[in-house]
């Protein structure tokens, strides 16, 4: 039996993805190292083990995942889907809070964000609602994969979490696509979108996410505030970009190492940890370490692509592209906060960023897309999508 | 498009992606390095301001009167202290400031926090080491249940600050507030006794692990041991946050301690110094690594009284805390030699003094007021000997003028012209030296009549002023305002001013320097401080213009007061000493202000003085209420020289 599990697991791990997962969980850990973070009693030791544990607990979870076909898996989305959604309900009512946030469940000491499982539960479920269908080619049928996004979409919003809600518009976008919704559909709701933006800007988005809008526009000479407004904004909404910016920058060509006094600009970056950890990669290892990481996400970006590729199971290509779009998207966005090319908007960077849910979620989706690159499919019907 | 299509066109998307994020790093990274590393250079190095430190005050022998001293406050971090951190009975989640006193639910299960059977919660951590505490106790001379009530005052002010913060809120806001208030209250150091010794000072910081929640606080204070004979002269200093720009053009705060009045307040600048800033490179856990300092603070000056604080002492003793002053001046260089006021006050009990004078009834008998060169008091008699100098200098008398006293002020033919102008009995026939000698009123009366008649009062106005009455002396303490010298056109307050009544007010320090005037027949300029740094003050004096004929018979006149005159039976004359008693009445309170001014040849290695005593509101008449005083003074000033 064990031996049988065992190969089960070897003949599921597709190498080709794994190698550069790991080359970045990798590139994560030798970047937590010496951050100077206290979280909780410890030192940076007590960031490593947390991280550790996270790795632990999705390398356990995706053992689980490799074992179960990903069809056995894309069969109970709809299961899952509604299971998350009830959890993300009691992270509204009993969640733990945290800097005016309530995304937080703790179950037996370890805590994790249902809106992270989410993103995948997402992915699972859009990958089994389109998979037999054709509907999504009409203008009316995007209805139902919309309502499906925007209701998790929604309670997430509600934590307040707006980085992790908006990831989940690409990612439908890129699986619609993908499954050959028509891109003008698609077009229509960018534009009508497009046109929502101000008025959400203006009523449905908190004082903190507008200042951080305001903060990015300024950044990008789109807006010109008071001396004032400069001041507090240079003390507060832009305060973490300026101070990555720097940390960044004087990494130059091979980083700041040691004991230069560029090097100490690192530690002064908010959340360095977290979401800003692109800036120790930059202060670190300079521009070499920026093209190594992004080099890495890419190449682990167009593995994923080409497993999506060579699959011919509807759903097995929609989870990939899913996953990809999920990576790509929150890499991006997190890449592109970090150097002033976006607005902070509270993602972090899968496999680097500290955080267990995070990294057990990347783990998983790592996992999943092994699931289906490593089972060849056999059915071929319409769902190729040609 | 076809499925592949579909696909290659997502590779192509990432791709220019990936491009995008890495032009835009090789322009930050390469391109914009200088700028940005040039930021993370300034941001690494900081620049802490440097105190120079305060100039001393010394006293004309280099005794010290006003330095900087490092003090020791005694704090207590009250979240650490015992009592105040909270455990939760049920999952172990502790902190050290309490949850919110309605809900009482641990922030972590959210369930009751642990209680006793009381009902009241347990605090976990009693970490006041009992041994310690009677350490501290006994240094700081109180009991360890005034200790202990000490701390808890101040717990109690911490929940009193949480209570106002969390005021209005409800629910789960309040129990934030109440957490975040007590994050913030909770680790504030508040102090619980001033000036500890070093003692305490060695057993908190040495031993940490008995008395967790104290901490010792290094505070740089002004200190003045000359104290209260001093207190008046050297003046108020606070400690005051100053915001200074660094060379690189950022701000930074500095505590510096500032004088706020008399000397400390006159001369701030000068004792202040020049910050020095140190720049400051700090390693990884920003720990500092480097330091080096390319602008050294700058000393304070140090000032160099001409006081010598052995005689301001006697000066201050001498007054035995009756409300009064004693001005003593170099009579040859206008050096102050003494300049004592009572009441007084101790430096380090100002704020206690300042909230007593409030509560008090008496303002008069205010400490806090200086009453040797900034206050102002009619003179009386002692005014006589510069009514003389006038009437001889403008001719209308002689020496040898004589006038009958008959009790009362009469015309030539005998008429009593107002009885309220009087002399205190009936001298009889005197002339000017005997005028003096027994200060005969009638006698001054006569001659300021004589004066209006002759249209010469202008020149008794114009030698009050040229004796610097009613104007400043130039200590450097004085207010700004110099007395009153004010002549109405009626002939009653004219005729009284010749004998110092009416709308004259001096202060002692202007009388001993006009007296100093008539002893030397110039007017010095009056100073405190013979030295800033290395800088001496000049020595300024004017000549009166007064000829020698004129100033002879009344130093002579005065002479003679204390052999057998008005202050005859006090033993002065054993110093040498020239003096006029003067008492002004003070009507709506049934008193007198009793004066003794004078001067004294140089003897005993002492210079050649000139001195103003003035005693307020006694019952008694000049002699008896400044004559003893100042034959201790003098006893002492001319006997205790020190070597």
């Amino acid at each position: 039996m064990r031996v049988r599990v065992a190969r089960n697991l070897a003949q599921s791990v597709h190498w080709p993805v794994v190698v550069p997962a790991a080359l970045l969980l990798l590139f994560g850990l030798l970047t937590l190292g010496g951050l100077e973070i206290r979280v909780s009693t410890g030192w940076m030791d007590d960031l490593h083990v947390k991280q550790l544990t996270g790795i632990a607990v999705g390398l356990a979870l995706a053992a689980v995942v490799l074992l179960v076909p990903y069809k056995e898996l894309v069969a109970r989305a709809y299961v899952f889907y509604a299971l998350n959604l009830v959890l993300l309900v009691v992270v509204l009512m009993a969640g733990e809070q945290r800097k005016e946030a309530r995304r937080w469940l703790s179950l037996g000491g370890f805590v994790f964000q249902p809106s992270e499982l989410m993103k995948l539960t997402l992915v699972l479920t859009l990958a089994r609602f389109i998979r037999f269908r054709s509907s999504y080619k009409t203008f009316k049928g995007l209805g139902t994969p919309f309502l499906l996004t925007l209701v998790p979409m929604g309670l997430i919003l509600k934590e307040p979490d707006l980085g992790t809600a908006l990831l989940f518009i690409p990612i439908l976008f890129t699986m619609l696509f993908l499954a050959g919704a028509r891109p003008r559909h698609l077009l229509t709701i960018v534009v009508l979108g497009a046109c929502a933006i101000y008025p959400v800007y203006r009523w449905g988005l908190h004082d903190y996410q507008k200042r951080r809008i305001d903060g990015f526009l300024v950044q990008l000479s789109i807006k010109k505030p008071t001396d004032k407004e400069a001041k507090e904004m240079a003390r507060k909404e832009l305060y973490q970009v300026q101070r990555a910016k720097v940390a960044i920058g004087a990494g130059g060509w091979t980083g700041a190492g040691g004991q230069q006094e560029e090097a100490q600009a690192l530690y002064r970056v908010p959340e360095r940890h977290n979401d800003f950890v692109f800036a120790a990669v930059g202060s670190r290892w300079g521009f070499l370490g920026g093209l190594t990481l992004v080099g890495l996400f890419l190449w682990f970006l167009l593995v994923i692509l080409r497993a999506a590729q060579r699959q011919r199971d509807p759903a097995g290509r929609l989870i990939c592209v899913g996953i990809f779009a999920l990576f790509g998207f929150q890499a991006f966005i997190n890449l592109a906060m970090n150097v002033g090319l976006m607005p902070v908007t509270g993602l972090t960077l899968p496999f680097l960023s500290h955080g267990r849910s995070s990294i057990v979620v990347s783990i998983l989706a790592v996992a999943l897309v092994c699931n289906v690159a490593s089972r060849p499919s056999y059915e071929f019907g319409r769902g190729d999508f040609d | 498009m076809s499925y592949r299509h579909r696909v290659a066109l997502l590779a192509v998307l990432a791709g220019c992606g990936a491009v995008l994020l890495l032009s835009r790093l090789l322009v930050v990274q390469v391109v914009e390095y200088d700028e940005w590393a040039t930021q993370a250079r300034a941001q690494a190095a900081g620049w802490i301001p440097t105190r120079g430190p305060r100039g001393d005050v010394r006293d004309a022998n280099g005794a010290v009167l006003a330095n900087d001293d490092a003090t020791f406050d005694l704090t207590v971090r009250v979240a650490a202290w015992k009592g105040v951190r909270y455990e939760c009975g049920y999952c172990g989640f502790h902190r050290y400031y309490k949850p919110d006193d309605k809900t009482g639910r641990c922030p972590r299960c959210k369930r009751t926090m642990y209680t006793d059977a009381d009902g009241k919660r347990r605090p976990v951590f009693a970490r006041a080491d009992r041994r310690s505490l009677r350490v501290i106790a006994d240094e700081l001379g109180i009991s360890q249940h005034e200790l202990r009530a000490r701390v808890e005052g101040r717990v109690e002010d911490a929940e009193k600050a949480v209570a106002k913060a969390t005021k209005g809120l409800t629910g789960g806001r309040r129990e934030q507030g109440a957490l975040a208030a007590w994050a913030d209250q909770g680790w504030r150091d508040r102090t619980i006794a001033r000036d500890v010794s070093y003692a305490v000072a060695r057993e908190v910081e040495l031993h940490p692990e008995r008395n967790p929640a104290f901490r010792i606080r290094t505070v740089t204070k002004r200190r003045q041991p000359g104290g209260a004979a001093f207190a008046h002269i050297l003046g108020r200093t606070r400690v005051n946050d100053v915001r200074l720009v660094t060379p690189d053009g950022d701000t930074e705060w500095i505590s510096l301690i500032q004088g706020l009045s008399r000397l400390e307040g006159r001369f701030d600048t000068e004792l202040q110094g020049h910050p020095g800033w140190v720049r400051v490179v700090r390693d990884l856990r920003h720990r500092t690594r480097e330091t080096f300092e390319p602008e050294q603070p700058i000393h304070g000056l140090d000032l160099q009284l001409t006081i010598a604080a052995a005689d301001q002492e006697r000066a201050f003793d001498a007054l035995h805390g009756a409300r009064g002053a004693l001005a003593v001046v170099d009579a040859e260089t206008g050096a102050v030699l003494a300049l004592a006021s009572a009441p007084s006050y101790a430096p380090e009990e100002y704020q206690r003094t300042v909230l007593a004078s409030q509560k008090s009834k008496d303002p008069a008998g205010s400490p806090l007021l200086e009453r040797a060169c900034r206050s102002f008091y009619a003179p009386g008699s002692i005014l006589k000997p510069f009514t003389a100098v006038a009437a001889l200098t403008s001719g209308v008398a002689t020496p040898a003028t004589e006038v009958v006293c008959e009790h009362y002020f009469r015309n030539n033919e005998g008429t009593i012209l107002r009885k309220a102008l009087k002399c205190n009995g009936t001298h009889g026939r005197l002339d000017l030296r005997g005028a003096l000698v027994h200060s005969c009123n009638i006698y001054f009366q006569t001659l300021m009549r004589k004066m209006l008649e002759a249209n010469q009062f202008p020149e008794f106005e114009e030698k009050l002023r040229r004796f610097g009455l009613g104007r400043p002396t130039g200590i450097e303490i004085e207010s700004g305002r110099s007395g009153r010298l004010v002549f109405r056109n009626n002939w009653y307050e004219l005729i009284s001013s010749s004998i110092g009544q009416g709308r004259i007010t001096v202060s002692p320090a202007q009388m001993a320097r006009a007296y100093a005037g008539l002893m030397t027949g110039y007017l010095p300029r009056l100073h405190l401080v013979a030295r800033v740094g290395s800088r001496p003050t000049p020595i300024e004096r004017m000549p009166l213009g007064v000829p020698e004929e004129v100033l002879g018979p009344v130093r002579e006149a005065l002479r003679e007061v204390p052999v057998s005159g008005t202050a005859s039976r006090y033993g002065l004359e054993r110093y040498g000493i020239a003096c006029k008693t003067g008492t002004a009445q003070r009507p709506q309170v049934h008193r007198y202000n009793a004066w003794i001014a004078g001067f004294a040849p140089a003897r005993d290695g002492r210079p050649a003085i000139a001195f103003a005593m003035v005693v307020l509101d006694t019952r008694h008449h000049s002699g008896d209420a400044c004559g003893p005083r100042l034959h201790e003074f003098f006893q002492r000033f001319y006997e205790e020289r020190p070597q």
